[in-house]
């Protein structure tokens, strides 16, 4: 089977140009409020001791999520992990179970909640208003004519779309013959 | 910016970046330099903070809150000792070289290592890679400026940049990173208590271009200070306050002293596109036009005037500042005031300054996508690169390379810099200056204090807080105490947990970020959130005595924890001081 038609596609960022500037974030929330989404970034901009990057879901083949979703909210799609929020029951058990800090429990305020009036939300205390959250995580904004909005928004050209045939030619099969090449000079030199 | 900022990606061979958090500040800047160190240039960070940048860096040195004078005197020390200095450059284009040899020789790499433990071998190689490039430039911000000693920061860096001449030429220079769009526009213009267009009010030259273009004899007294306002307006001196685009209530050092100051002015004018923590609190409200909806010019960090062309028309029939300011002008019967457009002023500034800005027409600026200054006449190509010649604006044209000593104590700054004088056989009419920390760790208050920016929000937040994408989307995290991890270990505090942080001058609260990056000791805020502004615990009695800045950037505190419940009561308390009116409330009351 060939492998570009077996593997899932995903975004993922290269922290060597990555300055941190969380524009992606922006996009992500905009994207989502754009598509009737749970308007929260579903890509973290993650500080750790050497560097600095957005993490994301990696739309991994044999996702542990879809296979832990008891109502089947995250589902293995054709070529990525399908979520739907507005069956999802808020068990949070995807968030166990992703190995990349990748999903969260998120919920949101009502937009007809003006916070000029309702201002709680501003406290920080997630009790007060007492939403229901559900499972968010990048879906690689579906239905979104152009693609992924962060990978669009990046001013670094940090962040990459990878699909199956990207993942066959330029990523394996480039840097196969790249390998074999130096190894064969190597050996004839 | 002595050069311009694209000179990091193109020509700069050493980056020197020290007190800014470049990547958060200036992301587009740091793109720059991002670009720089692809082409091979050498990245050296230093900061108390393990900024991105410092990830990025080659070479990264961290060091305690408002240490730079120590180690600028230590690099320069060391640069001296082994013959790294660009001595036909200081022969030829400086003076008081024999100044510093003796004001910085008791500043050893020992010292160092014993006073702030910075590793001596990278201070080492810190020194020899700025001095040995054949281009090396220096960025700073406000980790340089907003400090007692901030005008001594600045002075120690032009010191190093003189004495291996790294000036003048592409990719070197002292580039302060400008953090508005158009504040060195601001300054140059004249927002300044003593400064017109045309340069200090107590020179002859500015009063005779008053003279000449204003037609007005010009006070050469230098107004009050900003910093001095609150105080000014306490003792009765101040009766108005007219503010625009800028929200001191928050952005202000002690910000409960400049409120409450405030309560005691007879009329407070804020002109503003939204309704701002200051607004809330004043008599008359203006409303302005946006950046979109006016048309003039912005001035770059790299002195760089621009061109901005109005992209829309301002809703409800309002006016740019500039017009009115000039309305309200004329009904003052002040003469002078008839522009008709935002060219008519452009050209009075160049006739104020036609040694700066003569040359830089309307339709120069369009054509060739902004000029920097100086410019004197239409032919004149402009200045990307100043001091391109060697020659400083001082009468000789030499440059003056200034003695700079360190104290211990605040209040010793006389005494120290009458010491250097004597030690260094400086005469009376040389300039000397003396770095020295504006606080020190006491029993109450046991942690280094500190403030800065996080990428998506912009100083008090007034526009970036508006914006759904940046609030929500990019600012998960919101208000936070960033505590180092040792400071966390001895409160028993951990992340997520609430905390109180004071002073003396305040106190705040926020939810606390457990954050690595941090040296040790010091605790890391923000002032973008009206819920938990870290210049409120600012001092505002202390100040550098040139610029009369406060030290911002430098405090003490004490942090404990707090329970939800009594977060919840602060910060009712705190919606009242910020927002009075039951209006504005962000927290329900109690």
């Amino acid at each position: 089977m060939n492998l570009s038609n077996r593997i899932n596609n995903f975004v993922i960022a290269n922290p060597e140009v990555c300055i941190g500037c969380a524009t992606c974030m922006s996009a992500c929330y905009n994207s989502a409020y754009e598509r009737g989404k749970l308007a929260v970034p579903r890509l973290v901009v993650t500080r750790t001791a050497s560097g600095v990057m957005p993490n994301q879901c990696r739309q991994c083949d044999d996702s542990p999520c879809a296979n832990v979703c008891p109502v089947g909210a995250l589902k293995f799609g054709g070529d990525f992990i399908e979520s739907y929020e507005e069956i999802c029951i808020g068990c949070k058990m995807c968030t166990l179970a992703c190995p990349f800090g990748a999903i969260r429990a998120e919920s949101e305020i009502m937009p007809s909640i003006d916070n000029t009036i309702v201002p709680d939300y501003n406290l920080g205390l997630e009790s007060v208003l007492g939403n229901k959250s559900v499972a968010v995580k990048c879906d690689l904004c579906t239905g979104r004519e152009d693609g992924p909005a962060c990978v669009e928004a990046c001013p670094t050209q940090a962040l990459m779309f990878i699909n199956g045939s990207i993942m066959d030619g330029q990523v394996v099969s480039q840097k196969a013959s790249d390998a074999v090449e130096s190894f064969i000079k190597n050996k004839t030199a | 910016m002595t050069n311009n900022l694209v000179e990091f990606a193109t020509d700069a061979d050493v980056i020197f970046c020290i007190g800014t958090n470049t990547s958060e500040c200036h992301p587009i800047i740091a793109m720059q330099m991002l670009r720089g160190m692809k082409r091979g240039a050498k990245l050296i960070v230093i900061d108390p903070k393990k900024t991105d940048m410092a990830k990025k860096a080659d070479i990264f040195l961290q060091i305690p809150v408002g240490a730079n004078i120590q180690l600028l005197n230590t690099i320069i020390n060391y640069i001296i000792q082994n013959d790294l200095c660009n001595k036909e450059f200081i022969k030829k284009h400086c003076h008081g070289f024999d100044y510093i040899k003796e004001a910085v020789k008791d500043f050893t790499l020992e010292r160092l290592e014993k006073e702030i433990g910075a590793d001596p071998e990278k201070v080492k190689q810190i020194a020899e890679l700025y001095a040995k490039a054949p281009a090396s430039s220096i960025a700073y911000t406000m980790g340089i400026t907003q400090f007692v000693d901030g005008t001594a920061n600045v002075m120690s860096l032009s010191n190093l940049a003189l004495i291996t001449g790294q000036i003048g030429r592409p990719g070197t220079g002292i580039n302060p990173l400008r953090g508005q769009n158009n504040v060195q526009g601001a300054c140059d213009m004249g927002a300044l208590p003593n400064w017109i267009p045309a340069g200090s009010v107590t020179t002859e030259f500015a009063q005779s271009q008053a003279k000449i273009v204003w037609k007005t004899e010009l006070n050469p007294q230098p107004g009050y200070i900003m910093t001095d306002v609150p105080h000014h307006i306490e003792e009765g001196n101040i009766k108005l306050l007219y503010v625009f685009g800028e929200n001191p209530a928050m952005s202000d050092p002690w910000t409960e002293h400049f409120i409450h100051a405030c309560h005691e002015l007879e009329t407070l004018i804020v002109q503003d596109i939204f309704l701002t923590e200051t607004a809330q609190i004043a008599d008359l409200v203006l409303p302005a036009a946006t950046w979109t909806e006016k048309e003039g010019t912005f001035l770059n960090t790299s002195r760089v005037v621009q061109h901005l062309a109005k992209a829309v028309e301002p809703v409800a029939g309002l006016e740019p500042d500039w017009k009115v300011i000039c309305n309200i002008a004329k009904r003052m019967e002040i003469a002078g005031f008839d522009f008709s457009k935002a060219e008519d002023i452009w050209n009075e500034v160049r006739k104020l300054s036609p040694n700066q800005f003569g040359g830089i027409s309307y339709e120069r600026i369009k054509k060739e996508q902004g000029l920097a200054w100086p410019c004197p006449d239409e032919n004149h190509p402009g200045t990307p690169i100043q001091y391109a010649d060697f020659k400083s604006f001082l009468p000789d044209g030499k440059f003056k390379i200034v003695p700079i000593g360190h104290a211990d104590d605040e209040k010793q700054r006389d005494v120290f810099e009458a010491e250097i004088r004597k030690k260094c056989k400086i005469p009376d009419d040389y300039p000397v200056a003396c770095g020295m920390p504006s606080a020190v760790p006491t029993k109450v208050y046991p942690c280094m204090f500190t403030t800065g920016r996080k990428v998506y929000h912009y100083h008090t937040g007034t526009m970036t807080r508006e914006c759904k994408a940046l609030e929500f989307g990019a600012d998960i995290m919101g208000a936070s105490i960033e505590v180092s991890p040792d400071i966390a270990e001895s409160q028993d505090l951990e992340t997520g947990c609430y905390a109180l942080v004071e002073n003396k001058n305040g106190k705040m609260v926020a939810k606390v970020f457990i954050n690595p990056d941090l040296i040790e000791g010091t605790i890391f805020t923000t002032f973008h959130y009206h819920e938990a502004d870290g210049n409120k615990l600012a001092d505002a009695s202390q100040k550098d005595p040139l610029s009369g800045m406060n030290p911002l950037k430098m405090s003490i505190a004490g942090i404990r924890k707090i329970s939800e419940k009594e977060f919840r009561e602060f910060r009712i308390k705190e919606d009242e001081l910020m927002h009075p009116s039951k209006m504005y409330k962000t927290v329900k009351g109690a």
